[in-house]
């Protein structure tokens, strides 16, 4: 599988993706690779496809009704070259972990419990050591001091900010090797903006990130590649510093400088 | 003179509510009056007697309120199980075929007369000329006929609430790599418990008060719940065959009896309307 | 082999419900065959006369008395449904309304025996003694009020009844259409000037589809009303067109005799079910296309 493909630095190639959902046509033929250990964001006008780019990678897509999608996803899990349709959708969403746009814990768990429940329910934790499992992935989330004396608390009185990073920490305690973020500090304020945008950089160390941003500041802050999207294409995809100097393309350049404006967000 | 017209057609509105509860407060008023006293009297004959023969004084409705307890228990072994599971299949997979026709089909039989419901039960199963058991009217068929009656209110309200569920808590949980069977019962089912456990207690105040489907299915029993295949007593029955008697005593007893049921009911549609705010006097 | 998924188990659960449908319409049609065998239909359905001992099986008394009782107490339901939900959601404090709405929600739920009960034993000797004594001194050259003889027991005192146990239901449909009228609607009536009342009647208007949802919904649980209309309608067959005269339905003449019939008579009383199916499922098919309109798409 993957022949011809060269996986070298790469973690994600995506080969001429298409979809389209109901009679409208969404991703309109996309080819991308995800360098390893790197963060990639992916910027474009609201509407553009990032979302469902983000979510054909581990699959969430196939949860849409009227969905249709062809073309090709390999990913480097374990070691070894995969194509994501041809993996069982539980093993490849624990390896490719998601946050989401809204932090979305779950309402009728405490803190402690929405961090185990992934490790739990998938057996990758023993038993006895998930309580150890959590508290190590809320230090790693950054969120750990804040929520210590309240673990028994149901997780939905955290603020969001701490939310979405409860959601990290649920996310990393899959043990998984690529992590998609979808706008990850929509509507947070500076100080929690400024906490995962720290800790995107931070897990580059260990992990493949791509994250999906609304700001080309944000993307300038944190990213080593930028792709840009525009109305389900690929536009532009290169190093962070060049794309944001030198763009080859003039929408490209026009979106940087905000004169491509957003479309009205949902 | 707008302003009379608007005045008296503003005072006529209330006028309209006020009606709806007079009957209400003396539905409750006669059934705590003229029954009340005697379950205060003797309540342990009350809960525990059987009727006693036209012109004895006395006697209790135990045997109506065992039967109603086992027709009840086996309709909701039969209704719940049925009504639940279709009701998160059609929230699950709301786009599918499959839950657009059962949606169709909840919203038509719920509003089916009851008395129908028993005669089919009967006819097709219990009916000693063209039936498949032959048993004669029996306490199972009423059963049955109970049990698909509550079907299709639970479905419809056990979907109402796992919709009321945020797509992406269920995105969320699909990404943590969790199965269906996990995402359902670990996830999306102790969310919803309390709109569930609503749904149950809706579909149970439906059939706890039903009169018709026994009557027409299980007949008319003053005895002792002794088999499935032979009919069973219940309170709802009771109610209608003592009311109807012409003696005193027996009179008494269905006013008493329809206090209770009564507060059973009430109680119920109560509890549910606290666990939720859904409506759910509605088709 | 197919893996048997979690879903497959809910999708198979969900094929017996919808299987209840065609259950109700083969049993129904299964039980009445043996009849119409011996009787034609036709001959059933426009049958002047229906007693029992004389083996004479006509349905149309009792097609009569159901219609005319069902319509009775719709013109009795519909006008305080109307008024009801017009108080609640336009008169009322809101916290007062959501409190008092809940009590007429639990009207929905008071068991129709419950309510034959107190119409059998409570409101129609207060009736005999306070209304229809007065109307048959008074008022009998009006045909309506004619009566030789008259007991607690007729088309008023059923229509009553009945009139009370679909209320909240009409009144439920109402209120839920009412909320769903767009602010601007109201915001343009109020901008010509109108007072509130006006701006109400605005709104009635408005919402006609809703209303008529509303009397389908009633009018398909007074026909299928069985229990309670038996215990206070008098259980005697005519074509009488006095209000003070008793009547009797499809379903009562079910409920009265189904138990104890055998054979033919079983047969007849089938027959009259099978009437009163295709009357039920008539209304319920319309009624839910109507509602789906009323509510703009509600249910989906
Ligand atoms: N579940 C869905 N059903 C139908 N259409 C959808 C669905 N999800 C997304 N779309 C459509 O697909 C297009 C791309 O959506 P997507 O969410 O990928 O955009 P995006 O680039 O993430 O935008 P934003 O920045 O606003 O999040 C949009 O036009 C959207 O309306
Ligand atoms: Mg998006």
């Amino acid at each position: 599988m993957g022949k011809g493909l060269s996986f070298d630095k790469k973690a994600i190639i995506i080969k001429d993706l298409h979809l389209s959902i109901g009679n409208k046509e969404i991703i309109k033929g996309m080819s991308i690779e995800f360098p390893l250990k790197a963060i990639t964001a992916i910027i474009g006008p609201s509407g553009s496809g990032k979302t469902l780019l983000l979510k054909s990678i581990n699959r969430l897509v196939d949860l849409i009704p009227n969905l249709k999608s062809f073309g090709e996803i390999f990913v480097i899990l374990d070691g070894e070259v995969k194509e994501v349709h041809s993996l069982d959708p539980s093993y490849l969403r624990r390896k490719v972990g998601y946050v989401f746009q809204n932090p979305n814990p779950f309402p009728h768990l405490s803190i402690l419990e929405n961090v185990i429940i992934g490790a739990k329910l998938n057996s990758l934790v023993k038993k006895k050591d998930l309580v150890k499992w959590a508290k190590e992935k809320l230090e790693e989330a950054g969120l750990w001091e804040e929520v210590k004396d309240r673990l028994k608390e149901p997780a939905w009185k955290l603020s969001g900010g701490q939310q979405q990073r409860l959601c990290i920490a649920r996310m990393l305690a899959l043990k998984p090797e690529i992590i998609l973020l979808d706008e990850p500090t929509t509507g947070l304020d500076i100080y929690n903006t400024k906490r995962i945008e720290e800790l995107m950089v931070q897990l580059k160390e260990n992990y493949t990130v791509i994250a999906v941003t609304h700001s080309v500041d944000q993307a300038a802050r944190i990213a080593d590649y930028i792709a840009f999207l525009y109305d389900g294409r690929l536009i532009e995809f290169d190093v962070t510093s060049r794309i944001l100097k030198s763009p080859s393309k003039e929408l490209t350049e026009k979106f940087i400088t905000g004169r491509v404006l957003d479309g009205v967000r949902r | 003179m707008r302003r009379v017209k608007a005045l008296f057609y503003s005072s006529l509105s209330l006028l309209c509510l006020l009606l709806l509860f007079i009957p209400l407060i003396w539905i409750l008023v006669e059934a705590t009056v003229r029954g009340g006293y005697y379950i205060l009297e003797r309540p342990l004959e009350f809960f525990t007697d059987i009727g006693r023969p036209p012109g004895i004084p006395g006697g209790g409705i135990g045997h109506a309120l065992q039967g109603s307890l086992y027709l009840l228990a086996m309709a909701l072994l039969i209704g719940a199980p049925l009504g639940t599971l279709t009701g998160i299949y059609t929230a699950e997979r709301r786009n599918s075929i499959i839950a657009k026709i059962s949606r169709f089909v909840s919203d038509v039989i719920v509003e089916f007369p009851t008395i129908i419901v028993g005669i089919v039960a009967y006819l097709t199963l219990a009916s000693r000329i063209t039936g498949i058991f032959n048993t004669g009217p029996a306490a199972l068929i009423a059963s049955f006929s109970l049990g698909l009656i509550m079907v299709p209110i639970t479905a419809r309200s056990v979907e109402a609430t796992l919709i009321s569920i945020s797509n992406e808590i269920r995105e969320g949980a699909y990404s943590l790599g969790l199965k269906d069977r996990q995402v359902l019962f670990r996830i999306l089912i102790p969310i919803a418990k309390s709109g569930i456990v609503t749904a149950l207690l809706i579909g149970l105040a439906k059939i706890a008060g039903e009169s018709a489907p026994i009557i027409v299915s299980n007949g008319i029993s003053n005895f002792w719940f002794s088999n499935w295949t032979e009919p069973a007593a219940s309170i709802p029955v009771l109610i209608y065959v003592y009311g109807l008697s012409p003696f005193n005593e027996w009179q008494t007893l269905a006013w008493a009896a329809s206090l209770i049921l009564l507060l059973l009911v009430l109680g119920l549609g109560f509890l549910a309307r606290m666990v939720t705010k859904e409506v759910w006097v509605r088709v | 082999m197919i893996k048997i998924t979690t879903f497959y188990i809910l999708a198979f659960f969900t094929l017996l419900t919808i299987l209840i449908l065609p259950f109700y319409i083969g049993g129904i049609l299964y039980g009445s065959r043996e009849f119409y065998e011996r009787i034609s239909f036709l001959d059933f359905l426009l049958g002047k006369e229906w007693s029992l001992p004389e083996q004479k099986y006509g349905a149309l008394p009792a097609i009569y008395g159901t219609l005319i009782v069902a319509a009775l107490a719709l013109l009795i339901a519909m006008p305080i449904s109307i008024g009801g939900a017009i108080a609640l959601i336009e008169f009322l404090p809101k916290r007062l309304s959501d409190k008092l709405g809940i009590i007429v929600d639990l009207i929905a739920v008071i068991p129709s025996v419950v309510v034959g009960l107190w119409g059998l034993l409570a409101l129609g000797p207060f009736l005999k003694n306070n209304l229809y004594s007065f109307l048959s001194e008074n008022l009998s050259f009006i045909p309506l009020f004619q009566s030789s003889f008259f007991t607690s027991y007729n088309k008023l005192t059923a229509s009553l009844v009945l009139a009370y146990m679909i209320s909240p239901f009409a009144l439920a449909v109402i209120k839920e259409n009412l909320k769903l009228v767009p602010w601007s609607i109201k915001e343009a009536a109020y901008s010509l000037g109108l007072n509130h009342w006006e701006v109400v009647r605005v709104m009635l208007s408005y919402i006609k589809p809703g209303i008529l949802a509303a009397f389908m919904i009633a009018l398909g649980r007074a026909v299928a009303e069985a229990v309670a209309v038996s215990m206070v309608i008098g259980n005697t067959c005519s074509f009488s067109f006095s209000l003070l005269d008793p009547a009797c339905t499809l379903s009562t003449l079910i409920i009265n005799n189904f138990a104890e019939a055998t054979g033919i008579e079983a047969s007849a009383l089938i027959g009259l079910g099978f009437v009163l199916f295709i009357l039920a499922l008539t209304l319920v098919i319309l009624t839910r296309f109507i509602y789906i309109k009323a509510l703009g798409g509600y249910l989906r």
